[in-house]
């Protein structure tokens, strides 16, 4: 069991006001887990692989802003064993500061055709794991996947520092549609090309991995910590994809996904990058007051509160771009634009998708500044 | 303020965007105009940094940290830089081929880029163009419409139907969008002058 504190118990509880719509006031998120090195006595490639270090770095950082504006809520947690949470989730080999790249270079993806011709089949013949486990090892050494699950072997003990720091921590854990992994593992060039082509192959094969989701996400252990989980959408975009693309290979599975987690009483944290507002209505078909639609600014949130009212909670969406180039007054107009607009019922402000690296530190602290007068 | 002018090789994943911009990056080299070249970092083509040095290019790579940002938040940065920097004729741009490039029209303008001095250069593939339209056909709609020219490209190995197919396309998104048919290895200097504009 965790042991809470008073400032950690009423911010959860603000966060549960938000997601059920009860909110009196907007939440403001901190959103940016590689930003603290930039701001601190480390390097990021030190920051990513001493994760003791890292962690406690992380919420120094958190600990600076709240200083100055409240945070209410962290949507990540510090990305400890990042690499192969990336790996796991994605099949892409990930380039790592200090590896790979300069030790204060972000990760960055290297997408190869991992997946092979034959491989859909052997997925639905065998289990995912088949292809996963051959494709691991040319991605990433195996020791910082056993690392990775060491690390969250840990997740309790590293849960109770956010819960004595005073920050509930949004999402615990990565979903990742089918959709998405076999995108990663066969290259995006490559898996648009077998949509086109053999949609029904991978359907099965979506399928398959599903099943597997859904039975992992039924059968682990309660986490009384867990408020929320990422569930990832990218190339599945609306803006991206066709309708029927979307309808077959995308929608059904995040829906079920989500529906799984709400199951286990845990909030779905739909993370969706680029552009969603074709589909907004398909979100209605979640249930009421259980979801956070986390976007980036580039799907419309005022056109999302007319088609979806109070349906689902909004997380987002200052675009990453203005956090590193704009000014903190840039920051709070756009703000102050959206929230005279959407109001702050249901409201979590953030970062859209994530603030990169080179982020002013003033503008992360005009989030939870201008979240105040809301 | 600065009088360079932006060209942007755009085209989704694998087009072609790579193997035009160098080519024509080499014809400007020749006729002595003085630009950069921003690439994302990903593509089947890198871009051979020592080559383009020689040529008196230097290359900035731009770098997207979450897994799923396309779009490079250090374009606007880099824009900044170079431009303080040097004194640029050009700057050909080659943006991700993953997403949508309308989200680097805010990063140029902001960086004082006007309409005007940015040309869309959209490379279309003929020989992926019923998989365009049947699996990403929201993609096009978005971007065929921000092109200021359109190259349809690899005529040595698409068949007619596919160059056909991919002219109406890019109609139906752009009536009257000027485009050029080329092959990139046989590419003629006019055919550069028309792509880079005047
Ligand atoms: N036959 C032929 N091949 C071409 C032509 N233009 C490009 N290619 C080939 O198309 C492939 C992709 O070219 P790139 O220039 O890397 O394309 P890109 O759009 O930069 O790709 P990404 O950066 O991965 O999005 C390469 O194998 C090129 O050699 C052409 O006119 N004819
Ligand atoms: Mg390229």
């Amino acid at each position: 069991m965790m042991k809470t504190n008073p400032i950690f118990d009423e911010r959860l509880k603000k966060v549960q006001a938000v997601i059920n719509h009860e909110n009196e006031h907007v939440l403001a998120c901190f959103m940016g887990q590689a930003v603290p090195p930039t701001y601190s006595d480390i390097t990021l490639a030190k920051y990513m692989s001493d994760t003791e270090v890292g962690l406690k770095y992380y919420i120094d950082f958190v600990n600076r802003i709240n200083d100055i504006a409240p945070v209410d809520c962290i949507n990540f947690a510090y990305p400890g064993a990042h690499q192969a949470a990336l790996s796991l989730i994605w099949w892409s080999k990930v380039k790592m500061p200090g590896e790979e790249l300069g030790e204060n270079d972000i990760w960055q993806v290297d997408e190869k055709k991992l997946i092979q011709d034959g491989d859909y089949e052997l997925i639905i013949k065998e289990g995912s794991a088949a292809v996963m486990n051959r494709i691991l090892p040319q991605i990433i050494d195996m020791k910082k996947i056993e690392q990775f699950f060491e690390y969250h072997a840990k997740d309790e003990m590293i849960a109770q520092q956010y819960t004595d720091a005073g920050y509930p921590v949004l999402n615990s854990g990565l979903i990742c549609p089918p959709f998405e992994t076999l995108c990663g593992g066969r290259s995006m060039t490559a898996f648009f090309m077998d949509c086109y082509k053999k949609p029904d192959l991978i359907k099965e094969a979506q399928d398959v991995m599903l099943e597997e989701q859904l039975k992992m996400i039924a059968s682990r252990p309660d986490r009384d910590y867990v408020i929320g989980e990422w569930i990832g959408g990218w190339r599945g975009a609306s803006g991206l994809v066709s309708p029927k693309i979307w309808d077959n290979l995308v929608w059904p599975y995040m829906y079920k996904l989500a529906l799984a987690l709400i199951e286990r009483g845990i909030t779905p944290i739909l993370h969706l990058d680029q552009n969603w507002d074709r589909d907004l209505e398909r979100f209605l078909e979640l249930p009421a007051n259980k979801c956070i639609i986390n976007t980036d600014g580039m799907t419309d949130l005022r056109k999302a509160r007319k088609v979806l009212d109070n349906h689902v909670a909004f997380m987002g969406d200052v675009p990453s771009q203005m956090l590193t180039v704009s000014t903190p007054d840039e920051v709070k107009d756009y703000i102050r634009r959206l929230l005279d607009d959407i109001g702050a019922k249901g409201v979590i402000l953030a970062a859209g998708c994530d603030a990169p690296t080179g982020s002013k530190f003033d503008n992360l602290v005009a989030i939870h500044e201008v979240a105040q007068e809301y | 303020m600065n009088g360079s002018k932006i060209v942007l090789f755009t085209g989704f994943l694998g087009s072609g965007k790579t193997s035009l911009l160098l080519r024509c990056a080499r014809n400007l080299a020749e006729i002595k105009k003085s630009s950069a070249i921003i690439v994302n970092e990903v593509g089947e083509i890198g871009i051979d940094n020592l080559q383009m040095k020689k040529m008196g290019y230097t290359v900035w790579e731009i770098f997207g940290g979450c897994i799923c940002c396309t779009l490079s938040v250090s374009l606007e940065d880099t824009l900044t830089q170079l431009m303080t920097n040097y004194e640029l004729d050009y700057i050909l741009v080659e943006p991700s081929g993953a997403a949508d490039p309308s989200a680097i029209y805010p990063a140029l303008s902001h960086s004082g880029f006007s309409k005007e001095n940015i040309r869309n250069v959209m490379i279309l593939d003929p020989t992926r163009i019923e998989m365009f339209e049947a699996v990403l056909e929201p993609y096009l709609a978005a971007s065929v419409p921000l092109a200021d020219f359109a190259v349809i490209n690899k005529i040595d190995v698409a068949t007619a139907v596919e160059i056909k197919k991919t002219e109406r396309v890019i109609k139906q998104y752009h009536q009257d969008l000027p485009t050029v048919q080329i092959d990139v290895k046989q590419l003629l200097n006019e055919q550069i002058q028309k792509i880079i504009g005047g």
